[in-house]
């Protein structure tokens, strides 16, 4: 099995499919069509062609720490 | 002339991923070029961070990091890093996880969004990535990167005033923020003329077919 067996190469075209207005140019516009999975959703973080946060469903709250600051969702959280 | 096709990408500097995608997809606009009936592509990087606590010296290898803030068992690490570096060689990539730093992006982030506004996006980012993973630089530090901004041809010292000021912090979040809120829970991230999405590094088959539907979508096939 090669790397893109696994990362969605081989389900394009059958994945998830967005709702909304697509193709409005903009990704925040409309819902997109998602051609392969959104990535991956446990800890696997960088295998399989995709490198994920440990938790990928955390809200923007997460995405705020700058160099030299531990955010609430460090270390701890993920052993 | 149709309007290009925009291909806006979700990623790290610090995912290996992320620069085995970068060539993957650089391959196949290489045949999109030459075949895709004159459709021009526009490229936008965003920024994501996939350990925003990551503190500016991290006290460990590449593989420390993975294996003990992660959990991820060492010999599934080294088995990871030798395929991509099979991989990466591909591309002409030399993945040298021994000398890699971890360290927290937001400050390469901050210095591709400067890049952005001079319009050398692209070169910083290609630097930026083998600074990290082939050279060992430490692309958390202010003056690691404005190294980096001089050697893609920007002004390194307004880059490091830029960086020291914070001027591009807000883009930064921005980015992380929009990505949240389109779906990205993994990287790098595709979105191919606002409407197909791909998730991490396809071949350049994959990114090729979906350009050619584009395309063709626009040119009313």
């Amino acid at each position: 099995m090669t790397d893109t067996d696994k990362t969605g190469t081989d389900k394009t075209g059958t994945g998830k499919t967005g709702t909304g207005n697509p193709g409005t140019g903009n990704p925040e516009e409309g819902g997109l069509i998602f051609l392969t999975p959104e990535g991956a959703d446990d800890a696997s973080f960088c295998t399989d062609g995709v490198c994920a946060p440990l938790d990928p469903r955390a809200g923007p709250a997460l995405a705020t720490g700058g160099p030299g600051r531990l955010s609430a969702a460090g270390a701890a959280d993920r052993t | 002339m149709s309007q290009a096709i925009k291909i806006d990408i979700w990623s790290d500097i610090a995912c290996p991923w992320c620069y085995l995608g970068k060539h993957r997809l650089e391959a196949a606009l290489d045949r999109f070029a030459e075949d895709g009936g004159g459709n021009a592509v526009e490229v936008e990087y965003h920024s994501y961070q996939l350990d925003p606590g990551l503190p500016q010296d991290y006290p460990g290898t590449h593989d420390e990091y993975l294996a003990g803030h992660h959990g991820l068992d060492p010999d599934k690490v080294a088995d990871s890093n030798r395929r991509l570096q099979a991989l990466g060689r591909q591309y002409g990539l030399d993945y040298n996880f021994a000398d890699n730093l971890i360290t927290n992006t937001f400050k390469a982030h901050e210095l591709l969004h400067f890049a952005k506004a001079q319009g050398r996006q692209e070169e910083v980012k290609e630097r930026l990535l083998r600074a990290c993973f082939t050279e060992g630089r430490h692309v958390g530090r202010i003056d690691t990167l404005a190294g980096i901004a001089q050697e893609a041809g920007l002004d390194g010292e307004a880059a490091r005033r830029a960086l020291e000021a914070g001027e591009y912090a807000a883009a930064v979040e921005a980015d992380k923020v929009s990505g949240l809120r389109i779906g990205v829970r993994g990287v790098p991230f595709f979105v191919i003329g606002g409407k197909y999405a791909l998730s991490g590094a396809q071949e350049p088959e994959t990114f090729l077919k979906v350009l050619e539907k584009v395309a063709s979508e626009r040119n009313g096939q």
